[in-house]
């Protein structure tokens, strides 16, 4: 059962103000990353809600964020419709696609789920590939971000954007946390733990799953759209297999099932990117031993050390709360 | 209340149900017995929904629900115990009752609020986990719990959705005679609206508990009577040859 314990909050704000500070004081180059850290994040948390509570292992992230990136991207630089109302369309379809694969992968489990859901997020991809109006393997640039002059604030400007990007990550966080605190989340934790019995209980076992895949696709194509607007370019990138390994790396290392683990990974995960990478190729080999590190620690990865520090005593540092 | 007819299921060439009937009225409480292998838990998964049957028909209340999926029926009022325990391992005592009350009142999809934390749920979860007799285990991790206390919970699943119709299997296995003596307790401590079957090896308990005894063999009913004209059976008497005298 997810708590939104002092340790999360503790986790959450260290996170969020830390980044903060970090964009403020850095320069145009730290502004990109925080930017690439929230938006990693927020499909993280999107990811961690079906699989660290519901037991839904998906590598079909990436193409959901794609499809977010897509969606928005098409609707405004190809169609010209209003950023408000683009982003609106990116969100419910997103959820949708999200929905009906939830409510199709709904009876199969194990690795045919993993299987499954890979597929779905491999047909978008060709379908985005080969769509020529979209790009292609070129991509589609002239994408809009936002115009908040309405309020006083200049998108345009790096720090502004950081700190939206930002905002979004705590959004994104708190819809999760309210949602896996209400009766939907202790519903989709009994799915995790026994779904027989939730049938026997009278549960409509796939329509939950649905419904939660919807809810975990919205983040994610949330995050998708915040990066078509950053970068104001996207490609078939975006929607490759790999993005949805990298989001699930990120779950594992901060800590499946947690919902504050993922804030954490995406921080470490970057950051190694970025400052390994400038000594050596080998980045990837220091997230694996990392990873290796966060799964013999006992499945609860970084966010499990930091609880230990935090708050020790027992229930702790063992499996997440979905588990 | 529970309508069976001519319920019929095979596992490749193995018929494990022949042409089963079974009609059980509001409130009563059928006990059915029968040696291992006969068929008993295939005919609880068939009519709660777990099985689809070959051929033959299940009626609640009247209505077919031969094609209905198992949550349909749950909703419709039927309930089960598993043989071997079926509970939400990772979760509390608790969790586990706050789950099952609010499934089985069909309070799973706020976003908002948690119908577990809800007074009305919290009372209801204090009245099945006294039932039970698990009030003082609430706190417990199911992982951390005795067998006996997991089989308590086992019931407390099944009870918490305040069923018409229960079915419980075999509740008593490997609990003891204090375990027996207390489900006794707690079946006469129902109410009497509540039908229930029950599957059940200890001949004493079932006659005690039964209004009336069915005996299934061989996927087959060879016997159906009250607990008086069950004792004397000789049909059952070969069945559980020298397993009771009178
Ligand atoms: N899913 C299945 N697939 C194949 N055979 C099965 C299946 N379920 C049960 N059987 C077989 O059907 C027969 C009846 O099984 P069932 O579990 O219904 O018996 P039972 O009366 O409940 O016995 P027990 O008292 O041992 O619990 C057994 O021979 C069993 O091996
Ligand atoms: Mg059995």
């Amino acid at each position: 059962m997810f708590y939104q314990t002092r340790a999360k909050n503790l986790t959450v704000l260290l996170v969020l103000g830390g980044l903060a500070l970090y964009a403020v004081y850095g320069g145009y180059f730290a502004r990109e990353i925080v930017v690439e850290i929230a938006l990693l994040a927020m499909l993280a948390i999107a990811l961690d809600l079906v699989a660290g509570y519901g037991g839904m292992i998906s590598l079909c992230h990436g193409a959901l964020f794609g499809i977010g990136a897509y969606l928005f991207g098409g609707l405004t630089a190809l169609v010209g419709t209003p950023v408000w109302l683009a982003t609106l369309a990116a969100l419910a379809g997103t959820a949708l696609f999200g929905w009906a694969v939830g409510a199709v992968t709904a009876g199969i489990g194990g690795i045919f789920f993993i299987m499954a859901t890979l597929a779905f997020g491999q047909m978008a991809y060709v379908i985005v590939f080969e769509w020529r109006a979209l790009g292609g393997d070129d991509g589609l640039a002239g994408i809009p971000r936002t115009d908040l002059a309405g309020i006083g604030l200049d998108t345009g400007d790096s720090l502004t954007f950081a700190l939206l990007s930002l905002a979004a990550l705590a959004l994104s966080y708190t819809i999760a946390a309210i949602a896996l605190r209400s009766s939907f989340g202790r519903t989709l934790t009994g799915i995790h733990a026994n779904e027989e019995r939730m049938r026997a209980l009278g549960l409509n076992v796939r329509r939950h799953k649905a419904a939660a895949f919807a809810l975990s696709a919205a983040i994610a194509g949330a995050a998708g759209l915040l990066a078509a607007q950053h970068t104001q370019y996207i490609s078939p990138e975006y929607l490759v297999w790999t993005v949805s390994g990298e989001a699930l790396i990120v779950v594992i290392l901060g800590g499946i099932g947690t919902l504050a683990g993922p804030l954490v990974g995406a921080v470490v995960f970057v950051a190694l990117e970025h400052v390994v990478a400038r000594f050596t190729d080998y980045w990837h080999l220091v997230i694996g031993i990392l990873l290796i590190a966060a799964v013999m620690a006992g499945g609860r990865g970084l966010y499990g050390e930091i609880e230990r520090l935090l708050a020790p005593g027992p229930g702790t540092g063992k499996g997440g709360d979905g588990a | 209340m529970l309508e069976v007819r001519d319920l019929s299921k095979k596992f490749g060439g193995l018929e494990v149900s022949r042409g089963v009937s079974l009609d059980v009225a509001p409130g009563e409480r059928r006990v059915l017995l029968g040696p291992n292998g006969a068929g008993k838990t295939t005919l609880f998964n068939l009519i709660a929904g777990t099985l689809k049957p070959d051929c033959g028909t299940i009626r609640l209340d009247g209505s077919d629900i031969t094609g209905m999926t198992v949550n349909q029926r749950a909703r419709r009022g039927l309930a089960r115990s598993f043989q071997k325990n079926n509970l939400f391992e990772g979760l509390s005592v608790r969790d586990n009752l706050a789950l099952a009350v609010a499934t089985g009142e069909g309070r799973t999809g706020s976003l908002l609020a948690c119908a577990h934390d809800s007074a009305a749920t919290l009372t209801q979860l204090a009245e099945i986990a006294a039932q039970v007799g698990l009030s003082a285990h609430l706190d417990w991790p199911v992982a951390h719990c005795s067998y006996g206390v997991r089989r308590q919970l086992e019931i407390g699943l099944a009870l918490a959705t305040r069923p018409r119709l229960l079915l419980l299997d075999e509740p008593t296995s490997g609990i003891g005679p204090e375990g027996v003596a207390a489900f006794n307790a707690l079946i006469a401590s129902l109410p009497r609206h509540l039908a229930m079957i029950i599957i059940e090896h200890d001949l004493d308990l079932a006659f005690s508990i039964a209004d009336r005894i069915s005996v299934l063999s061989e996927g087959v009913v060879v016997f159906e009577g009250t607990p008086e004209t069950t004792r004397h059976s000789r049909q059952v008497r070969e069945l559980y040859l020298g397993a009771f005298d009178d």
